[in-house]
């Protein structure tokens, strides 16, 4: 328990619930506040509302358990309890703190490690903040999560490795020319998974795309889609000549670039690195071609293994991630809990000072004789003193709070907040 | 020498390449820095301590200028680690800074200041020239092994954890830029000592280190030629680096057991 309230996680997400439902439950930026209005007047102070595409959940305190978030959701969308139930996930408590730091590092994302669910959290902190329902507890987990989210990516390569084709093509060229910045594309062919790679090669700095099709109207077509420019089937070898990439996804059963025309062309190139993606099943490119000084080629299978092992590595490095919210997400419940001790200490704090000043008035004739340093010497010494005493109960109660110990709280309360 | 203070830098150079082999983990990542320039400022504190003691620039002697030329590779070691983002070149470069400073603990510690009588500012210039040239060739060397092998993986489509080397491009810029500046080195340090030596005595028969030396130069001159003027890349222009160095080391190695140290 944080104080009288715990903390509570409510939702659904692409594993418990289907696209149906949760695009029905996806709470827009402008129904948000609605949204915490609502649950302040239900006795839920703070509350949290992250809704992605993958996910819609609630994280809050509440008196006791979650039952009042799963009374606002079914009461919400008009369902029953007994329709929403088997598709929520209820947390409490530390489980509570680990499911919000697995979600913001990205391990309960259905591409693992993906980056976008980082900026998500942030938003919808944002949001709870605007509408002044992240108080005090949500505060410091929020920031808590956003800085666990931050470790795991530096600690971790979970974020590092390629789980896409596309992301695997940016990869396979990065290997080849480090930055792709500057660099210019050929695509061959309008193939879905050409597109595909094009469109991620050129998100990561390709500046320049041509696009040759057998169908120049096609090509043109492409062309104007991808900012680049349009070219005929047979400038291929004045094209490969400029490129430093080259994706081909065409139907052609035979090869458009065989090894003595991309050798004709390296040589002209003096062997500067050539990288070519062939992404057509029968193949465009000879793989003899791969034998050529300079030219790297890869085929649709190769991707695939880059993908595939990207994922495992992710999955490897998910093992250390969860080690590292584990005992992060402990760490801050206990530091939480220790916030429910404040009240107490407030209090402790606040008798001690109404006595340091009680006793500095009683004695206001002694003072008067003194010089104005002695003076300030006598209640900077008073104020010390309280300050050494009550070091001791203070920690007391800080661990109390961060163990849930609620009879020391009890009693530390009693002595202190207490009547004079 | 303080021995004490190079077990210490070759220890911390050790571990600068082995953290390489360790898991991929960035905070791991960011020791290599610390532990090479830490190696860096140990072994220059032992050559500046021994140069006090001799009274000269600490490398005329052939420990003093192992370890110069160990020092010259650990720096140039952090500058690749900086041009690649630290993409794994400590584990190929540093092993080149431990053998020499390894092999420079094994000679014999004791040596009597050189004679300076006859020496202008041309014979320093000349010795320092040509050990920046050296540790500049043996950089490229490097960066150029692992050009070959990062392109070879490539070839092979052996894929896994490849990102941890860095680039085929990042690799030919960065040994672009050794051979330029060796090659410069080198020319600058035949020069002066060429200058100096028919400045003293007059034209005289060149020895067979001369003449080795010379042969060097001539490589590096094609494959600057081929590197700077063809524009070649790839594998051809790293070959010329590996071969270059490894004649070079075992020419320098087969003429100075041989023949000892011309001069």
């Amino acid at each position: 328990m944080i104080g009288e309230f715990e903390l509570a996680c409510v939702g659904l997400n692409h594993r418990t619930a289907p696209v149906e439902l949760r695009e029905r439950f996806a709470v827009a930026s402008d129904q948000l506040s609605v949204h915490y209005e609502e649950l302040r007047r239900a006795d839920v102070p703070e509350t949290v509302i992250l809704s992605t595409c993958n996910r819609v959940e609630f994280y809050a305190l509440v008196p006791s358990d979650e039952q009042r978030l799963i009374d606002h959701l079914a009461r919400w969308r008009g369902m029953r309890r007994r329709q929403l139930e088997p598709h929520l996930y209820r947390h409490l408590g530390v489980e509570a703190v680990t499911h919000l730091f697995r979600v913001a590092s990205s391990l309960d994302s259905m591409v693992l490690g993906e980056p976008q669910i980082l900026g998500q959290v942030k938003e919808a902190f944002r949001g709870a903040e605007d509408a002044r329902s992240a108080g005090r507890i949500l505060h410091l987990l929020m920031r808590r999560a956003l800085t666990v989210a931050k470790r795991v990516r530096t600690e971790t390569a979970i974020g590092r490795e390629p789980v896409s084709m596309g992301r695997a093509g940016v990869e396979l060229a990065r290997q080849v020319f480090g930055k792709l910045e500057g660099r210019g594309g050929l695509m061959v062919g309008a193939g879905e998974m050409g597109r595909l790679v094009a469109r991620s090669l050129l998100d990561h700095g390709v500046e320049e795309l041509v696009v040759a099709n057998r169908t120049y109207a096609r090509a043109v077509e492409l062309a104007q889609r991808f900012g680049g420019t349009a070219a005929h089937l047979d400038q291929l070898e004045r094209y490969l000549e400029q490129v430093d990439i080259v994706l081909t996804s065409t139907g052609s059963t035979e090869h458009l670039l065989t090894r003595k025309v991309l050798g004709r062309v390296m040589r002209t190139r003096r062997f500067r690195p050539l990288f070519c993606v062939d992404l057509s099943v029968p193949r465009n490119i000879d793989p003899a071609c791969n034998d050529l000084e300079g030219a790297f080629v890869f085929n649709v299978d190769d991707l695939s293994r880059v993908a595939a092992q990207g994922m495992e590595r992710r999955k490897q490095e998910a093992e250390l991630a969860e080690d590292i919210v584990r005992s992060e997400a402990q760490r801050c419940y206990q530091s939480l809990g220790a916030r429910s001790a404040d009240p107490i200490i407030a209090a402790m704090t606040r008798r001690a000072e109404s006595a340091r000043v009680a006793e500095l008035a009683r004695s206001e004739a002694v003072l008067a004789t003194m010089t104005a340093e002695q003076r300030d010497v006598v209640r900077a010494m008073t104020r010390s003193m309280f300050k050494r005493f009550l070091h001791h109960p203070i920690q007391v109660a800080r661990k109390a709070g961060a163990y849930g110990d609620d009879s020391a709280l009890g009693v530390l309360g009693q002595v202190f907040e207490g009547e004079e | 020498m303080d021995s004490s203070l190079l077990i210490a830098a070759l220890l911390s150079w050790l571990a600068a390449a082995g953290l390489r082999l360790a898991p991929d983990r960035p905070g791991l990542a960011r020791l290599v820095v610390p532990l090479v320039s830490l190696g860096v400022a140990l072994d220059a504190v032992a050559l500046a301590d021994h140069g006090v003691r001799l009274g000269q620039l600490p490398v005329y002697d052939p420990a003093s200028s192992l370890l110069f030329l160990a020092l010259l590779v650990a720096c140039g070691t952090l500058y690749a680690h900086r041009a690649t983002s630290g993409r794994g070149l400590s584990l190929f470069l540093l092993p080149l800074a431990v053998v020499l400073l390894a092999v420079a603990l094994l000679l014999p510690g004791e040596f009597e200041p050189a004679s300076t009588a006859e020496w202008s500012v041309l014979f320093p210039l000349h010795v320092l020239a040509l050990l920046c040239g050296l540790a500049a060739f043996g950089l490229s060397f490097g960066v150029s092994v692992v050009y070959l092998v990062v392109a070879r993986r490539l070839k092979q489509k052996r894929l896994a954890s490849l990102g941890r080397l860095p680039s085929l491009t990042v690799l030919d810029q960065l040994n672009t830029r050794f051979i330029l500046f060796g090659f410069a080195a080198l020319t600058s340090g035949i020069a002066a000592g060429g200058i100096w030596a028919t400045s003293l005595t007059g034209p005289r028969d060149l020895g067979a280190t001369v003449w080795s030396t010379l042969v060097v130069w001539a490589w590096y001159f094609v494959a600057v030629q081929v590197r700077v003027v063809g524009g070649w890349r790839g594998r051809l222009a790293a070959g010329f680096s590996v071969v270059g160095f490894a004649g070079l080391v075992v020419g320098l190695i087969g003429l100075g057991v041989a023949m000892g140290w011309h001069g």
